[in-house]
């Protein structure tokens, strides 16, 4: 398992993959819709952010003491998750709007 | 339209009350209007606001005077009114870059998803063997 190599408490991991279960199944029901909420979208990206801010804030917060790929890891998953923040929040905004109320 | 035209119309809409607005010729019907000014004198494209339609209407006999032939009040379309509350979008198309974007992060996470433990179950296993317990049916 990824806990001892990484250096990280199993159980955040754990809850963590428990987590990117529904995380996973909601991102790709939206992926797939012709049209969505924007809530839900912005939702997404905002979780997206706070994931990185969490993310960074983990590192610093010294709750875990992962070693370096551990650290390498965590960095690597707040990038990316970022990058994807981003480029949805570019993505909704070339989108159009349907509905109003 | 000439000046004298013009100084007149803007007499008449400084007596008019409630004609905050006042277009001449360059109004829907110019031509019209040109000749309506040649012919009669008195040629009034007005633009009112509407709570001030009537108050105009009332008003352009006594400006006018029964004297002064009116031909016409062309109301300009007023400019659209403002929505009262500003509407906000509930449901939007996704882009195409958006609906690809929402997928490569149900991808990665769906990755990441794969490479952490998620059943206790699983970790149980994994304590006796320490493969992979979920991709190895022989371990359990």
């Amino acid at each position: 398992m990824l806990a001892p190599v990484l250096n990280l408490p199993e159980a955040l991991l754990r809850e963590t993959g428990l987590f990117l279960i529904a995380y996973t199944a909601l991102v790709g029901w939206l992926a797939t819709r012709s049209s969505v909420m924007k809530a839900l979208v912005l939702f997404v990206i905002v979780g997206n952010a706070a994931w990185t801010l969490g993310s960074i804030a983990l590192l610093f917060s010294g709750a875990v003491s992962p070693n370096l790929l551990g650290q390498v890891f965590i960095v690597a998953q707040a990038i990316a998750t970022g990058v994807f923040a981003e480029l949805q929040y570019i993505g909704l905004r070339k989108s159009g709007g349907v509905v109003t109320a | 339209m000439t000046h004298a035209d013009a100084s007149l119309f803007r007499f008449l809409a400084a007596m008019i009350p409630g004609c905050s607005i006042w277009h001449l010729v360059a109004g829907a019907f110019p031509e019209h209007a040109r000749t309506v000014v040649r012919d009669t004198g008195v040629f009034v494209f007005v633009q009112v606001q509407t709570n001030r339609e009537q108050a105009f209407r009332d008003a352009l006999p006594e400006v006018a005077g029964p004297s002064a032939p009116v031909a016409a009040a062309a109301l300009i379309p007023a400019p659209p009114e403002p929505t009262p509350k500003q509407r906000r979008t509930v449901m939007i198309h996704p882009s195409t870059f958006l609906s690809r974007a929402l997928l490569a992060d149900a991808i990665f996470s769906g990755v990441r998803r794969s490479r952490l433990p998620s059943a206790p179950a699983c970790s149980r296993l994994s304590s006796i063997c320490p493969r992979r317990c979920y991709a190895r049916p022989a371990c359990s």
